[in-house]
């Protein structure tokens, strides 16, 4: 458990300097993509840790998990709402997050 | 195994990913970019610089103190100004110098103690420089190539936290700039103590464009004018120091004003106001479609109303707009709880009546990044024609607010017609961060960046090594850097 609380804040590097750009024209991806740098990308900068912990080094964590925390909140982590982020918005905020993770 | 079991991985999994997430805060100390020791000299390697395939990075200059702007002649020359003053109190002499061939500087030009020198840009013939004014307040300067210097404006309200910035010449003649803010959110607090000019200005403050109506929110805090004294001291929004307000009061607008993009015409002249509501417009700069756009330094979790989680923005100037400071960050209002400092109240507005709903952002960039001076890439010869590039000075926590991990210490690329933000030149490092907390040679602080007049080359102008001790911002001289980007390996 130490593990998994310490290793949350670590990041990895992921972006286009060392692995390139995203492949492919996913439309699921790329709109994923607008909402992540509308809404997420302040606090996880092109998904590494900076206010906010890393997201792009983590296992699998299921879907529903990842959607249940992005739309209730957790600890310092506002919770975003159907209003700022619609359902269909969030699924593909979520196959965003599955391509970053991948890279 | 049964389904009972497998449903209780499930949520055991998810516990545990949600104690990693959520205690990561505040578990972990601030690990900002400048938090750790550092020994002189600055190591400078191109290698260790991880940028965007198909393009190469590599040092022009080094051994510069505080540089914080580069331009060109039409001849394609270089010249890069040393701003003269530095976060941490440092005052040194600002200098407009000329790049030689082998990273040799001549000195062209020579300011009074009154920086920062926060930009420069040759237009037809001269020199523009942004004098950020700290102690005589802010002015903008025309200097000719033979050094001779020159007031076009004075007076800005500069003695703050925030200084008059980023002067660039239009199409139409007239020369944009930026003024920053006094104070963080417009409360004037004991945070103005530890930048180092309250005591030294002790009747500063922020002054709207426009009359405002205040909701009278007063903050309190020890007297830090008066040590000795134990009393407290209620100090309301747009006032100096231990001047508490009144619900329904109203401030008056004025001209010059803080946290604005004003103009004046190219020979000197009057004041005009193009835009206000900012925090801190660093960088400007002139789309290859003839907009203006803007970086503005978001606000930081400190002092007597700490705003939490503004990330810094890229804005398109529109004439006459409202763009939200001090009660929106990047178009949301700060009454959302977004914006709460863990552990703290609630915000409240400041400002009764506001202007107008905020315009939306073009971009979002990272919490305490502090995105800087930019350029459009035009040509073909570089490739990404129309987006944005923008310099990352870096966070400097913990005076600005907790970090886990540092952010901003690179250039990043902007798409201005999706928002998407994209790492260009990062150090190549397990971790992000300045060379100087990575023991490498490659970026440390990047400022500014401009093009060459044949927009071939990306130039960055590379502040230096800035450290955050106990006792606030330990910049360190003669460690400032020129870097130039092109397209080819």
């Amino acid at each position: 458990m130490a593990t998994t609380v310490f290793s949350g804040c670590s990041s990895s590097r992921k972006s286009e300097p060392f692995y390139g750009p995203l492949k492919g024209n996913d439309v699921k991806i790329l709109d994923g993509q607008k909402v992540f740098m509308k809404n997420c990308n302040k606090c996880h900068p092109q998904g590494e840790s900076g206010l906010g912990p890393a997201l792009n080094n983590k296992g699998y964590v299921p879907s529903f998990i990842i959607k249940f925390q992005i739309r209730n909140g957790l600890g310092v982590m506002p919770s975003f709402s159907k209003e700022r982020i619609s359902p269909e918005e969030l699924d593909n905020l979520i196959e965003y997050l599955k391509a970053l993770r991948k890279k | 195994m049964n389904q009972y079991n497998k449903k209780f991985r499930f949520y055991l999994i998810a516990c545990l990913a949600a104690l990693s997430i959520s205690s990561c805060y505040f578990m972990h100390s601030s690990s900002g970019g400048g938090e750790a020791k550092w020994k002189a000299p600055r190591q400078i390697n191109p290698k260790d610089i991880a940028i965007l395939k198909g393009y190469t990075i590599e040092p022009v200059a080094s051994g510069l103190t505080f540089p914080t702007g580069i331009t060109f002649d039409e001849s394609g020359q270089a010249y890069v100004v040393e701003s003269g003053y530095s976060y941490g109190e440092v005052f040194t002499t600002p200098r407009l110098l000329r790049l030689e061939a082998g990273g040799k500087t001549t000195t062209i030009a020579k300011g009074q103690n009154n920086g920062p020198w926060t930009s420069v840009f040759f237009y037809k013939g001269n020199f523009y420089v942004a004098e950020g004014g700290e102690l005589e307040g802010g002015k903008i300067l025309k200097i000719t190539p033979d050094g001779k210097v020159s007031e076009l404006v004075k007076g800005l309200p500069s003695l703050g936290d925030h200084h008059t910035n980023g002067a660039i010449v239009g199409e139409d003649g007239y020369i944009y700039f930026g003024q920053g803010t006094a104070t963080n959110s417009a409360v004037v607090g004991e945070d103005n103590a530890k930048f180092g000019w309250l005591k030294r200005k002790p009747d500063f403050h922020d002054i709207p464009c426009r009359d405002i109506t205040l909701t009278g929110e007063n903050f309190e805090s020890k007297n830090i004018l008066s040590p000795a004294s134990k009393e407290e001291v209620a100090t309301g929004a747009f006032s100096s120091y231990g001047t508490p307000t009144k619900k329904g009061q109203v401030i008056k607008g004025k001209i010059p004003c803080s946290g604005s993009i004003m103009r004046i015409p190219l020979g000197g002249g009057s004041l005009e106001l193009i835009a206000w509501g900012f925090r801190n417009p660093f960088g400007l700069a002139f789309s290859p479609q003839g907009q203006l756009f803007v970086t503005e330094n978001a606000y930081d979790d400190r002092g007597s109303r700490p705003v939490w989680g503004a990330g810094d923005v890229l804005w398109a100037v529109e004439k006459d707009k409202w763009y939200g400071w001090p009660d929106y960050s990047a178009g949301d209002p700060l009454t959302n709880k977004d914006f709460t400092p863990p552990g703290e109240k609630e915000l409240k507005f400041l400002i009764e009546n506001h202007p107008a709903s905020p315009p939306k952002p073009v971009a979002i960039l990272g919490v305490h990044s502090s995105s800087n001076g930019f350029d459009f890439s035009r040509s073909s010869s570089f490739g990404f024609i129309g987006d944005a590039f923008i310099a990352q000075f870096g966070d400097q926590a913990p005076t600005v607010g907790k970090v886990l991990n540092p952010v901003g210490f690179k250039v990043v690329r902007v798409n201005i017609k999706t928002g998407d933000i994209e790492d260009f030149a990062v150090n190549n490092s397990k971790d992000n961060g300045p060379a100087s907390i990575l023991g490498s040679g490659g970026l440390e602080r990047p400022v500014a960046v401009r093009f060459n007049p044949k927009g071939d080359a990306l130039y960055v102008v590379d502040f230096g090594v800035l450290m955050m001790t106990k006792q606030g911002a330990s910049p360190q001289m003669n460690t400032g850097v020129i870097w130039r980007i092109t397209k080819g390996e």
